[in-house]
């Protein structure tokens, strides 16, 4: 295989639509849909903010994962709804407040999960360089993506050794000695983290991480007319709804049984 | 060309000099192997021909140290990033990125690479260092072997003309090692200068220009490489170093009587095993294994070795099968209760302030005289008040074998014990285990240390990739297949 | 001995934020699920393990930013996870004030990691529960549709009532005194004893 094939394959992208936005487009979008989503209080302007930005993220490889989450907003609306049939005094108002927060939460993790999931690592770097973040945010936040499912795999061979060993392998002995099962649990991981630090420290740095160039990623990232478009039509869109929010329409109630 | 010139280095926090007085000149080109005991100061010397001392570990230096005429003490890591590339131990620590692409591509765009550029680059690393078939994945789905090779790629493409390698085949089974070879035959002919440290340095024996014996801080010995492949046996265990003709000891083999032991007989009958969703990992496992037995689990990494073991001790539930102990069917909470599980790294063991007390430790009766006839037994009796995580590995290693011994367990496992182990620790693992396996242990070993298998083990199981499995006696003429699996 | 951070240190810092985010995730999460009155007060929950990890953070780099670090990060998570927006800006600010008020002056020494880190947590807990304040109208807008009677309506007004925020964000203090206490012993018992820290 010659290099202009190789070259094809690095730029062959698996993601395609929105997802390739410039990284800081969708987080701009992402902190509006935060602020938004706990202020309206209508339920269809809060479907309607579910669907519009499921549509968007279904353009950019997330169709699974914005039907899912649709799917999810549906069913707790409705037993947010079917709680008026159970007047259990407390527990009921304690209920309403939980799914009301979850409702306001799942648009907001429908868009962040998905950002995580089709932002590459260098895109993102790149992005922040240009936000003029410090490396002080954008190296440990790099860092902790790639860490974090590393540690699962660590915590799961600590957890075996302890299996094995009987250290607090029952629920019986966690709830009894719990504050022993954290630091069984804490100390060999933070005996590792430091471990690895140290290697991934050097292996960086001998690789030039602790330059402060100005950093080119693997495709270009610009905040270029796509993104001005998606960003102003997505706020737009926010604004709106909050406006339809105080009409009548606000308060149409979409989830009966 | 690189020298160094009567260079020593102290660390800040160590009050004796670890490199003292090092004369070396090395010319462009040259593959070097630096080897000795652990702890001897190899580490140490390329960390300074990479920048990492002093600027990452600081401490007193003496002497200089030479690159083409310009001194590399005054140069950042991050300034050498260009010229100086080093491979580390553990390929799992070194990438900063999720995918295998961005990764090739870290170290160029930390220099702050054109995009062009940057994908030329790759793409020559892809196409030299056969790593095509690589690009576009999740680093997190790699073996190490692949991922090693990532790490190589990423280095090449920032074009050094120095190449360090920290103990690169510790992590790696044989065809990973054999790969590794290949890529650093390539590096060679391609002009680069190369520094390898290693313990297990048999694949590179057709490599090394010149090897340096180091021994407490100084160049103990320089040997050119028929100087050095063919020292004699005496001379070379008394420098604590391994054989660079493992297959050789297959032909020398003295077969080990089976042990007559009967009091316990473990057998494995049709076992299976399939992670959700996932194809079969093996099925049809089978064999058996009595008391004093020694039993050496092989085959390539990712051909299941590690669930097998998460089986047998019990950490994973079997999708059909069983072990049976004595006759008797085991649950996985049986299996957890009479087998120790030694791991490959001991990090995760560990988990009290002091040995002693990690001994004691999930012990519900007093033991005391127990846990001291087993610190001695292990020589760590001076270790007692230590804590663990202040030890060197091969004692970290000794204090969990020590953890096995006290729990009483009928079964040990271990997990590549010997990986990154220097020729002394390798054998003192060695007679370890025959001890355990006097006392009437059954004693199961994952490990692609091929001198080590054929000194400890009594019996081997190959798990194929397919999922099959052999079980054989270790014969010379098992141990002939084998090697000629391993080493051609 | 004041340094300037380097990659190492920022390296550590992520890695040992995302433990720190992991746990902080897991204990939120089981509360919640647990019922929503344990709920306000997992803040002062997570502050106990995440005790041992933060004192470990600030013994191995005892420089100026580390607070503020940790925070901008676990700030920028939230974010993505859907956090309301005043928990994020509120960690920043914690964190800058702790970096500056109490590390910032002097030499770093085991009480002021435990002030500081008590008044993170504090302020921490303020930041993830007071939103419940703010969010007051939509809750009782919900309920009002729901038909859920007005007497229990004001039993969730109650609830967030401004002496049970106090206490939510007492409960953070506490929790991390508590954890500042248990991180240190930690410290001293395994990281101090082996070597691999040193703190005055």
């Amino acid at each position: 295989m010659d290099e202009t094939q190789i070259k094809q394959i690095i730029k062959r992208q698996p993601l395609h639509g929105t997802a390739l936005l410039d990284p800081r487009c969708k987080i701009l979008l992402l902190v509006c849909i935060g602020f938004v989503s706990y202020f309206l209080a209508g339920e269809v302007v809060s479907l309607a903010l579910m669907l519009v930005y499921g549509l968007f993220i279904a353009l950019g490889n997330g169709g699974k994962w914005a039907a899912k989450m649709i799917i999810t907003y549906i069913v707790v609306a409705y037993l947010n709804a079917l709680l008026r049939y159970v007047q259990v005094p407390v527990l009921s108002v304690i209920m309403s407040v939980f799914g009301v927060t979850v409702l306001k939460l799942i648009p907001i993790v429908m868009m962040g999960l998905w950002i995580l999931r089709t932002t590459y690592m260098d895109d993102l770097m790149v992005a922040l360089q240009r936000m003029r973040l410090p490396q002080a945010v954008t190296i440990p936040l790099v860092v902790m993506f790639r860490y974090i499912p590393t540690l699962r795999i660590e915590y799961r061979q600590i957890r075996s050794t302890m299996d094995i060993r009987g250290i607090s392998d029952t629920v019986w002995k966690r709830v009894c000695h719990p504050l022993a099962t954290i630091e069984y649990i804490l100390i060999p991981l933070l005996m590792r983290c430091l471990k690895v630090t140290d290697e991934l420290a050097a292996s960086g740095t001998t690789r030039g991480l602790e330059l402060e160039c100005k950093r080119y990623a693997l495709r270009p990232i610009r905040f270029a007319w796509p993104e001005i478009v998606v960003s102003l039509l997505g706020i737009l869109f926010l604004v709106g709804l909050l406006f339809i929010d105080q009409t009548q329409i606000g308060k149409i109630i979409l989830w009966r049984v | 060309m690189i020298s160094f010139q009567n260079f020593s280095f102290r660390y800040e926090e160590s009050k004796d000099f670890t490199l003292r007085g090092i004369d070396m000149t090395v010319r462009t080109g040259e593959f070097i192997l630096l080897t000795g005991r652990s702890g001897c100061g190899k580490t140490t010397l390329i960390r300074s021909l990479n920048g990492l001392i002093p600027h990452f570990y600081p401490g007193e230096i003496k002497g200089d140290l030479l690159m083409d005429g310009h001194s590399l003490l005054e140069m950042k890591p991050s300034e050498l990033a260009g010229q100086v590339g080093t491979v580390f131990q553990d390929p799992r620590s070194q990438f900063f990125m999720t995918d295998t692409t961005r990764e090739l591509a870290f170290g160029c765009e930390n220099l702050g690479l054109a995009r062009e550029e940057t994908i030329d680059r790759i793409a020559r690393a892809a196409k030299e260092l056969e790593l095509v078939e690589y690009l576009n994945r999740s680093i997190f789905a790699l073996s190490s072997g692949e991922k090693q090779q990532i790490a190589i790629g990423s280095v090449y493409a920032l074009a050094p003309k120095v190449y360090i390698f920290d103990e690169p085949s510790a992590n790696l089974d044989y065809a990973a090692t054999k790969r590794l070879a290949e890529i650093m035959e390539k590096l060679k002919s391609a002009g680069y200068t190369i520094f390898v440290v290693e313990h297990r340095f048999y694949y590179l024996r057709d490599l090394i220009d010149r090897a340096f014996l180091i021994q407490n801080g100084k160049i103990e010995h320089e040997f050119t490489r028929e100087q050095f492949c063919s020292l004699p046996e005496e001379t070379r265990i008394s420098y604590g170093l391994r054989t660079a003709y493992p297959e050789r000891d297959a032909e020398h083999y003295q077969e080990k009587p089976h042990s007559q032991n009967t009091t316990h007989l473990l057998e494995v009958h049709d076992l299976g095993f399939a992670y959700k969703k996932g194809p079969e990992v093996f099925q049809n496992v089978s064999f058996e294994a009595h008391s004093g037995d020694v039993i050496g689990i092989l085959g390539h990494n990712g051909a299941g070795k590690t669930t097998l073991l998460s089986i047998l001790t019990g950490l994973l539930k079997q999708r059909h099968g069983e072990v049976r102990l004595d006759g008797k069917k085991l649950t996985p909470r049986q299996r957890r209760s009479l087998s120790y599980l030694v791991m490959q790294d001991t990090d995760y063991q560990l988990f009290a302030s002091s040995v002693e007390e990690e001994l004691s430790l999930g012990m519900q009766e007093d033991c005391k005289e127990k846990i001291d006839a087993v610190l001695n037994a292990l020589e760590l009796s001076d270790y007692r008040e230590r804590h663990p995580a202040s030890l060197s590995g091969g004692q970290k290693q000794r204090v969990t074998i020590g953890v096995a011994i006290v729990k009483d367990s009928l079964v040990i496992y271990f997990d590549e014990p010997t990986s990154g182990l220097d020729y002394d620790s390798m054998v003192r693992v060695s007679k370890l285990i025959e001890q355990l396996s006097d006392s009437g242990v059954i004693v199961f070993v994952v490990s692609h240390d091929f001198e080590f298998i054929v000194r400890t083990c009594t019996e081997v199981v190959q798990l194929d990739d397919d999922g099959t499995i052999q079980n054989q006696q270790l014969s010379p003429t098992v141990l002939k297949s084998l090697s000629e699996k391993y080493f051609t | 001995m004041k340094q300037k951070l380097n990659a190492k240190d920022f390296i550590l810092i992520g890695i040992l934020t995302a433990l720190m985010w992991i746990i902080c995730m897991i204990i939120s999460t089981i509360m919640s699920v647990a019922g929503p009155v344990t709920n306000v007060f997992y803040p002062s929950v997570v502050a106990i393990p995440n005790g041992i990890v933060m004192m470990l953070l600030l013994a191995k780099v005892p420089k100026k930013g580390v607070f503020t670090i940790c925070a901008a990060i676990q700030a920028i998570l939230f974010l993505l996870v859907g956090a309301f927006w005043f928990l994020p800006i509120g960690l920043v600010i914690g964190g800058v004030i702790c970096d500056f008020l109490i590390m910032g002056r002097n030499e770093i020494t085991m009480k002021s990691m435990i002030a500081a880190y008590a008044l993170f947590s504090a302020i921490f807990a303020f930041s993830a529960i007071c939103p419940i304040k703010f969010l007051q109208s939509a809750f009782v807008g919900a309920m009002e549709k729901n038909n859920i009677a007005p007497e229990y309506i004001q039993g969730m007004l109650n609830i967030t009532s401004v002496p049970m925020l106090v206490v939510i964000v007492a409960a953070g203090l506490v929790g991390g005194l508590i954890g500042g206490f248990i991180g240190q012993k930690a410290l001293k018992k395994h990281f101090i004893k082996a070597g691999l820290v040193s703190v005055k």
